[in-house]
């Protein structure tokens, strides 16, 4: 492979939908947490309280 | 630095014709691209014995993208590595081909973390990077494997292969002499597992790791935070620490950066 140096470069930034499929992303990871709403790649109470379950069980 | 367990190479074509050589002369796994591995050549380095490392790389410096990219990319690795039968549970490895500066270090960090959440837990996550980005992975606990590229020369990977954290290392050329007739780099596997894979087992080389142990965490979730707050972080909203936790600050992070860049029907879908 090649290998090349580079300087620093800003990171690109996101547009909104590919922001959405991170959410929806995130959704679908937290069905085995609880979430049963929609994948719909917008964040709300529901999805928050997956999140909490999530981050408990992560510490033990 | 830790002793070799396995020796093998990584090119960026066909190797179907040269995989019995390469038994022949102590090789035992060979990389490959995904883009570029087809069904029949999976097939034909398994017959010949090799273990197959998947790698996924579109350019050098696509992880400058972020998690942007890194879900694009993902989603993209989780498919052709299906379409040609990788087992699920072995690796594929993300390419930060370049010798990334520690100014780079955090949008690389997001493109992994996305890269492995839109894997979805189906394959282990693997870096192929600089010593101090593959150090920043196992710190951030993004990456099941790391493989030291080009040698020992670039950034932090004189440090990390000493550590005898890195999984796998690449040497610069065809260094260990097996001389196949075709353009590769050589490369070592420090541990018994690297997650390489053959056409029709499960799993390659299953042994104890050699490297600490990663900890027990809610991944596929962990990453996806973890990118969607570098992500608004980038795009100018107060998260807060980009600490992998959905909590209040991003939260609103989110319903600001939302309400600022409202999608429209196509995003929707």
């Amino acid at each position: 492979m090649e290998t090349t140096t580079t300087d620093a470069i800003p990171p690109m930034r996101a547009t909104p939908s590919e922001v959405m499929a991170m959410i929806k992303t995130l959704q679908i990871a937290l069905r085995a947490y609880g979430y049963t709403g929609e994948i719909d790649g917008v964040i709300g109470a529901e999805t928050t309280k997956a999140a909490t379950r999530a981050r408990y069980a992560a510490q033990g | 630095m830790t002793q070799p367990v396995a020796i093998g190479f990584d090119a960026d074509q066909d190797c179907s014709h040269v995989a019995a050589l390469a038994v022949e002369r102590g090789a035992t796994f060979v990389c490959r691209y995904l883009k570029n591995l087809s069904v029949a050549e999976a097939r034909t380095l398994s017959a010949a014995g090799l273990s197959i490392v998947s790698i996924f790389e579109s350019t050098a410096q696509r992880s400058l993208s972020g998690g942007a990219g890194g879900t694009a990319d993902g989603t993209k690795a989780l498919t052709q590595a299906r379409s040609i039968g990788q087992p699920s549970g072995s690796a594929i490895y993300f390419a930060v081909d370049f010798d990334a500066t520690s100014a780079q270090t955090t949008v690389v960090l997001a493109y992994l973390a996305a890269a492995r959440a839109a894997l979805g837990g189906a394959y282990k996550m693997g870096a192929y990077a600089n010593g101090a980005a593959c150090q920043a992975a196992r710190n951030h606990q993004l990456v099941d494997y790391t493989w030291l590229a080009g040698g020992m020369a670039m950034r932090g990977s004189a440090d990390f292969a000493a550590a005898g954290r890195a999984t796998m290392t690449q040497d610069v050329g065809d260094k260990r002499g097996l001389n196949l007739g075709i353009s590769i780099d050589s490369d070592v596997a420090l541990t018994a597992d690297f997650g390489g894979w053959q056409v029709g087992v499960a799993t390659v080389a299953v042994a104890p790791v050699q490297t600490p142990p990663l900890p027990t965490h809610p991944d596929p979730v962990y990453g996806a935070v973890y990118a969607l707050q570098t992500a608004l972080s980038v795009a100018g909203e107060a998260v807060g620490a980009v600490d992998h936790i959905l909590g209040p600050q991003t939260l609103a992070a989110t319903q600001s950066y939302m309400r600022k860049h409202p999608l429209t029907a196509a995003d929707r879908g």
